[in-house]
């Protein structure tokens, strides 16, 4: 069977596969999203709490993807609920970060202004500094989508939903007729899927700050350059 | 091309890939051993490009230019940079290394000896100012703009190359700071004799380090290459003489150095002297105050009679802090000292900052006059083939009345 | 944000060498204390439990020397691989002459972080087959892009004043290179290293499902045989493992910062 053959035959279960892959991600960045802005807006005027909060994101990324879903396996069993945790886990760090960077860049002169025409501290929040960190903030929801896009293939092998299924069905078939079109439409369903996602991000970001683009303060939150390297290194501030 | 030469550009033009117009073109200009040869103009003119196809970081496209004779697209380009001194803004040194790395750096390339390298280090401090026991571990983090920018210069000289080029060297300091470096370089220079090219956007600076300068237009074109004196005299265009800007006849001041025209003297008295006596001097004498100094002929204060108390015992901390100005200062360095104290006069000191004698205003109104008067008789008649002079003419054609330059 | 903290610690670190151990203890002790508590507290966990057979046959001291042995080789040996392919690309790909590939060498990266590992290694297998080979090259492909996207940062982000300052008096296109471009870049280097080092321990848990062993085999093991001391076992050990390697990166490039930076 070609390539072409598997995806026609199995259409139904990969368009399905793919919306619960899709559906798992992005209920774990929303989630992630809501959590890294609010401990980023609760730590960001202090050195040390925003330095704790974003050491443990940090050391949470590290763990192993495997050894986190493996912790939650006792206490949560089997199914959906660990791997939606352990992606939301995952995806706070880049979101957390971004968030801080995002409100600590805002230019005092503008906080200081809306201080000025009498703005309470809420309404300063919502208003003026969430809307002026937003393209920082949402360049930090993108590496979080990306970066859990990959990691939600290994959900299938606790149970989880998505495309991780096809990998492991490639797997167990080993040396079979199905394997190379499992694995590969597994892989690179998520690689292009992960792609899309991107694509309509970058178009939120479009539509949600006309005429200017997402900054991107952090690109690759393993890898980051300097930024990124300054907050996985602060693991023991 | 005589034996005087030491670098030529032939016809000189560089153009980038992709660039409709050539960032310098056809440039001609032959540089004397010895001299100070200033390219000056707007930024984005090229001047910068110009210089740094001298030592190939910048290949020119066309034309030809010789070092000591030599067409240097035929030398090895390290090699070629190891035999000229590079100087830039804020010294370009290497944070991550101690003073003294930096300035070793050429020499261990040339595969010197550790006790030889070490002495030169020491040497070069020593001659742009720096006490090298407390400078040669330092990080240049830990050193001031003007620190940094000698520890360049000394850096530029370690292989004691023949020739430097310098780009914006004091650019980035302030106007004290760069004012000294400016003083301290030229004293150097005359130690030194290299050939330098010295690439600036102030025209001021021009005016006081050049023996030459080349004022440059767009794409590098030279628009007049001349002494400081004529150029200022006598601008080859309207777009010069707008470069220069006003106030010509003020920039005349940096032409001349201090220790080329008289001093006057000063009554000189140690602060233990008692007001009454001073008191008395003043009233015999007739002078405006008299200036203390200290164990070491340091000048320190002017006194004058309204400070005076004579119910005290000493002159500790009483009067105005006395300007002092070095030899090398042109006369625009000393008329801004003197309007800063208010008191008409600046003390004039050597190098170890003792005192030499005392120049006043009235000195400095006579020197304007006699220099307005020599160009003006220029013009009129004499109409000089070439306007090249031997190097540092301006520091050694006036030797001071009283000790002058050395 | 850390930044001022760092640039504190460097200057501080600089004017007053030997407090420089002091500072390091200072900001790195928390994580060696968090391991070791959690370390035993899993061990006393595991000891006041009657293990069955199955549980008793992972856990015991060889099983798990071996399955630590050989995670332990495929990480290191990644990690050597990477750094060497990966450096030595990044100093290429930021030479004058190659310099226009960089930019796709980045954007490969960014779609390299989606992709699935597991899928990677079952595509390699099918291609060379299972075991510990394929599972070196999988790690290999995936930890290089990062390290590769590092590197070209981190040399690229080096003045070019002082590179041109460099070649200026005259050192050789080598010379600046190991004495201006590589010392000034190292922090961004080292700290795609550590990345490298932290991937590979993260993927090497997934060898075992191309039987390369490694203490993903005790996770496996856990979720198939629905035994959970010898997952949790297992996965605390990982997580330690990378937790650990990444806290001795951060010290490693803490003491390797280079003096004056800040």
């Amino acid at each position: 069977m070609t390539f072409l053959e598997y995806l026609q035959s199995r259409r139904t279960l990969l368009l399905a596969q793919t919306l619960e892959h899709a559906t798992i991600v992005l209920t774990a960045v929303a989630i992630a999203t809501v959590v890294g802005v609010l401990i980023g807006v609760a730590t960001y005027r202090h050195r040390r709490g925003r330095a704790i909060a974003v050491a443990v994101a940090a050391a949470i990324l590290t763990i192993p993807s495997f050894a986190l879903l493996g912790l939650l396996i006792p206490p949560l069993g089997l199914g959906y609920v660990p791997p939606l945790i352990a992606l939301t886990l995952y995806a706070v760090l880049p979101i957390l970060r971004n968030t801080v960077v995002g409100l600590t860049e805002i230019d005092p002169a503008l906080r200081e202004a809306a201080r000025g025409i009498g703005m309470g501290p809420l309404r300063r929040l919502a208003t003026v500094e969430i809307p002026l960190a937003w393209p920082v903030i949402l360049a930090g929801i993108r590496v979080s989508t990306q970066m859990t896009m990959g990691i939600a293939a290994i959900a299938a092998y606790v149970g989880g939903p998505g495309l991780g299924h096809q990998i492991f069905s490639g797997l167990a078939n080993l040396g079979g007729v199905n394997s190379l079109n499992q694995a590969l439409v597994g892989t690179l369903g998520v690689v292009i899927l992960a792609l899309a996602v991107d694509l309509c991000l970058a178009l939120l970001g479009v539509l949600t700050r006309p005429g200017r683009g997402a900054r991107s303060a952090a690109r690759n939150p393993r890898s980051a350059p300097p930024a990124g390297a300054a907050a996985t290194a602060g693991t023991a501030h | 091309m005589s034996d005087d030469v030491m670098i030529s550009l032939d016809h000189v033009s560089k153009r980038y890939r992709g660039q409709k117009v050539p960032a310098v073109e056809n440039v001609s200009m032959t540089i004397h051993r010895g001299e100070i040869v200033v390219l000056v103009g707007p930024s984005g003119c090229g001047k910068t490009t110009t210089m740094k196809m001298i030592n190939r970081l910048i290949e020119p496209s066309s034309g030809r230019i010789t070092l000591d004779g030599a067409d240097v697209t035929s030398l090895n380009p390290t090699e070629l940079r190891r035999r000229i001194g590079y100087v830039i803004q804020q010294g370009g040194l290497f944070p991550h290394m101690s003073v003294a790395t930096n300035i070793g750096m050429v020499p261990r390339m040339l595969g010197w000896d550790r006790r030889r390298i070490d002495a030169r280090v020491d040497e070069l401090l020593d001659l742009v100012g720096l006490e090298p026991g407390q400078f040669r571990n330092r990080l240049p983090q830990q050193l001031s703009g003007g620190q940094q920018q000698r520890v360049g210069v000394a850096r530029a000289l370690a292989a004691d190359p023949p020739v430097m080029l310098m780009d914006e060297p004091f650019g980035a300091t302030d106007p004290l700071t760069r004012e000294h470096l400016q003083n301290e370089f030229l004293r150097l220079q005359e130690k030194l004799q290299k050939t330098i090219v010295f690439v600036t956007h102030d025209f001021d600076e021009a005016i006081k380090m050049g023996s030459r300068i080349a004022v440059l237009g767009e794409r590098s074109r030279i628009r007049q290459f001349d002494t400081p004196e004529r150029l200022l005299a006598a601008p080859a265009d309207e777009t010069v003489a707008q470069f220069i800007g006003a106030g010509a006849s003020l920039k005349q001041l940096n032409l001349r150095r201090v220790g080329s025209i008289a001093y006057d003297e000063a009554h000189l008295v140690t602060s233990q002297e008692s007001p009454a006596a001073v008191l008395r001097h003043l009233d015999e004498s007739g002078d405006w105050a008299v200036l203390t100094v200290d164990g070491e002929r340091r000048p320190l204060r002017w006194v004058g009679p309204r400070d005076l108390r004579p119910e005290r015992d000493t002159l500790d901390g009483v009067g105005i802090p006395a300007p002092t100005v070095e030899p090398r200062a042109t006369l625009r360095d000393a008329l801004d000292a003197m309007l800063t104290c208010g008191c008409g006069a600046a003390v004039v000191v050597d190098d170890a900052g003792r005192y030499r004698g005392v120049l006043g205003i009235d000195r400095l109104m006579r020197a304007i006059t006699e220099m307005r008067e020599t160009e003006r008789s220029r013009d009129r008649g004499v109409a000089e083939a070439s306007y090249y002079r031997p190097p540092m003419p301006r520091t050694l054609a006036a030797p001071a009345q009283r000790g002058g330059a050395r | 944000m850390t930044a001022t903290a760092h640039r504190g610690r460097t200057a501080a670190a600089a004017l007053t060498p030997p407090s420089r151990w002091r500072t390091l203890l200072r900001s790195h002790w928390a994580m060696p204390v968090v391991l070791a508590v959690t370390l035993l507290a899993t061990y006393l966990w595991i000891r006041s439990r009657q293990l069955d057979d199955i549980e008793r046959r992972s856990l015991n001291a060889d099983a798990l020397m071996r399955m630590l042995g050989e995670h332990l080789r495929l990480t290191a040996l990644t990690t050597v691989v990477v750094v060497t392919v990966a450096v030595g690309t990044g100093i290429l790909l930021t030479r004058p002459a190659l310099r226009w590939i960089a930019p796709a060498a980045t954007a490969l990266a960014n779609i390299g972080q989606a992709t699935p590992a597991i899928g990677l290694l079952v595509l390699l297998s099918i291609w060379l087959g299972i075991g510990s080979t394929t599972a070196l090259i999988g790690l290999v492909a995936y930890a290089l892009l990062p390290v590769l996207q590092n590197t070209i940062v981190g040399l690229n982000q080096v003045d070019r004043k002082l590179v041109e300052a460099g070649r200026g008096i005259g050192m050789s296109p080598l010379a600046v290179l190991t004495r201006v471009e590589l010392p000034l870049a190292l922090p961004v280097i080292l700290a795609g290293i550590r990345t490298a080092l932290v991937l590979a321990v993260g993927v090497a848990t997934l060898a075992t499902f191309i039987n390369a062993g490694g203490l993903g085999e005790l996770i496996v093991t856990g979720i198939k045989l629905q035994r959970a001391p010898v997952l949790v076992c297992g996965a605390i050990l990982t997580a330690a493992l990378a937790l650990l390697l990444d806290w001795l990166g951060g010290v490693i490039a803490d003491l390797f910062r280079p003096r004056g930076l800040g």
